[in-house]
């Protein structure tokens, strides 16, 4: 395929690669950054956007309401294996939280903070977390926040109130766990 | 609240404390300290006043107050109080009065009181109908959405779909009762009967739809939940691998692991350039491979060879000092000053790497290259001419064109 780079959108090219150097998914939910517009973009340029990258050896792997990217020379499986095996925490505790916890849930850290303070079974998970040292119950949740914020996975959705919204990208983890098969 | 109270002053009142009656509904007992702290000395004394907050008398915690829970309750759409009971308490009384109606009849009494006793009855029924489905739609939904307690939820939307089922029986026996006294409604000489009749008649029609609509969201609700608990416990067993190291040995968490492609993490922007001037030269490249016929892979030519944008992800990556062959190409020999496809040649690079490097080598260094952007037609073949940017070299000559 040949492509026509003239019909693609320079400015928005250049907030995908943007998009692409911090690793980030493009979120269709997300309200910052103008990452849901790129969505659209990226949503009705698909195939163009695809082509222009695939020479970088970047694919655009579309799922349901996010875009990312993987490179087709980068084997990270060990790196995959790692974020799988951590989630497997994360995601069992907030589950327990809440077992609505999922795509397009918002929740407050206090919320998180009150139910860890009144469960034993989340202390007892919270505890066994290896990977996350904190003094306090607030720390603790705070930290898992910010983790999942790193990786692209929830984004603040009222300041104001310590509001987060989960974004449709935190369906990679959540498939990839499901994938998972365990041996009787 | 009483209605003693002025409206303005609990609307206002409930506004400057929403966050905090906010977090005491959602959590009741719990407050978060922070918020309750914040809003002490503001408007607290106030709302305790007004009836909207108030100090639970046995353990002394601030909590809403019982109207309070109830606005709220209300404006979230909980509402657990169904009553399809009743539906059927008043297809018995209609029953009752039909009975006494025709006693009256028969007796050549006054039947007043039973008309009016039926008229009632035919006019609360389907606002019973209606309500239940209401509440029952609201609990649902809300035990789907809000439920944080897996084994609450699946209780609750349980109850729900019996529930619906019910209802649709209550409706069904209201129909049939209806069609089984037609005739006898008919002979009651009351218009306003017969309203009411032809009211239920297409108030039935319009909720018959509903019924079913809300039937199939509940067990579309059920069935997302199992799905979500099947999710639940494997996270769970997942977990328990994991603590006691047995996640690679009882699991295929590797596999899954291998066969992913990982999220591409952030790249150095050195890597890739938006303005990269490769893709300028798609076309030469095009041309230049299909004159050489070079194999990239093997297994993925065709014949005629043409070239394939996935061709070019297709070269295996082959650790070359790229950095050390641009170097070597820029300091040639003036005299032998070679192209860089030619260049390529003599460096001992395996030949079917050598698209690949040379595809990298622009990719990598085209800022330093000076590109022909129309590939050179030498004895009916065309060939890209590569050569070190002239400001930084001499200019280089042409005519030294790599020959197939």
């Amino acid at each position: 395929m040949l492509i026509n780079t003239t019909e693609l959108v320079p400015q928005y090219i250049e907030k995908i690669f943007d998009a692409l150097l911090k690793g980030n998914f493009i979120n269709e939910n997300s309200s910052k950054q103008g990452y849901a517009e790129l969505y659209n973009v990226i949503d009705n340029q698909e195939a163009q956007i695809r082509a222009y990258f695939k020479p970088f050896r970047y694919n655009l792997i579309r799922r349901a309401g996010y875009f990312y990217f993987v490179h087709d020379s980068e084997n990270q499986s060990n790196a995959t294996l790692e974020m799988l095996v951590d989630y497997i925490d994360i995601a069992n505790f907030l589950k327990t939280v809440d077992s609505n916890f999922q795509v397009a849930f918002k929740f407050k850290l206090s919320s998180i903070e009150n139910k860890l303070s009144d469960s034993l079974e989340l202390q007892d998970l919270a505890f066994k977390m290896k990977g996350i040292n904190a003094k306090d119950n607030r720390e603790f949740v705070q930290k898992i926040v910010d983790k999942l914020r790193k990786n692209g996975f929830v984004e603040e959705h009222n300041s104001k109130h310590a509001e987060y919204i989960v974004l449709n990208s935190y369906d990679y983890v959540e498939q990839l766990l499901r994938e998972v098969e365990i041996y009787e | 609240m009483t209605t003693t109270k002025s409206i303005s002053d609990i609307i206002s009142i409930q506004n400057s404390c929403k966050a905090l009656i906010e977090e005491l509904f959602e959590y009741e007992t719990r407050p978060n300290d922070d918020i309750r702290q914040g809003y002490k000395n503001a408007k607290i004394d106030e709302a305790l006043r007004l009836e909207i907050l108030e100090y639970d008398s046995y353990d002394d915690v601030l909590s809403l107050s019982v109207d309070t829970d109830e606005y709220y309750r209300n404006r979230l759409g909980q509402n657990d109080e169904t009553n399809i009971a009743v539906i059927a308490e008043q297809l018995q009384k209609f029953k009752r009065a039909l009975h006494t109606f025709n006693i009256r009849v028969q007796n050549s009494e006054n039947t007043d009181k039973e008309v009016k006793t039926i008229y009632q009855i035919l006019t609360k029924i389907p606002a019973l109908l209606r309500y239940n489905l209401q509440a029952i739609a609201s609990n649902s939904i809300f035990a789907f959405k809000n439920e944080p307690n897996f084994d609450i939820k699946m209780l609750n939307l349980n109850v729900c779909k019996d529930e619906i089922q019910e209802l649709i029986k209550a409706s069904k026996k209201v129909d049939n009762l209806l069609k089984r006294e037609r005739g006898f409604l008919k002979s009651i000489n009351s218009i306003k009967v017969y309203t009411a009749v032809i009211k239920m008649k297409r108030n039935s029609l319009n909720l018959e739809g509903a019924y079913r609509h809300l039937f199939d969201d509940i067990k579309n609700y059920i069935n997302q939940s199992v799905q979500d608990g099947i999710f639940i416990k494997k996270l769970k067993k997942l977990k328990e691998l994991k603590d006691n190291n047995l996640l690679s040995k009882n699991s295929d968490i590797d596999e899954v692991a291998k066969k992913t492609p990982s999220v591409a993490k952030a790249v150095k922007e050195k890597r890739i350039v938006p303005d990269d001037q490769f893709f300028l030269f798609s076309d030469a490249l095009h041309e230049i491979i299909k004159t050489r016929q070079i194999t990239i892979v093997p297994t993925r030519i065709t014949t005629p060879l043409e070239y394939d944008i996935t061709s070019v992800q297709a070269v295996k990556k082959v650790l070359y000092n790229y950095p050390l062959l641009h170097k070597t190409f820029l300091a040639q020999n003036q005299q032998k000053k070679l192209d860089l496809i030619s260049f390529l040649h003599t460096q001992n690079i395996e030949p079917k790497r050598i698209l690949g490097v040379f595809v990298r080598m622009i990719k990598n260094y085209s800022k330093h290259y000076e590109i022909q952007e129309n590939s050179i037609m030498i004895e009916n073949c065309n060939y890209l001419d590569v050569r070190p940017q002239t400001s930084l070299n001499t200019t280089p000559n042409k005519s030294n064109t790599y020959v197939n």
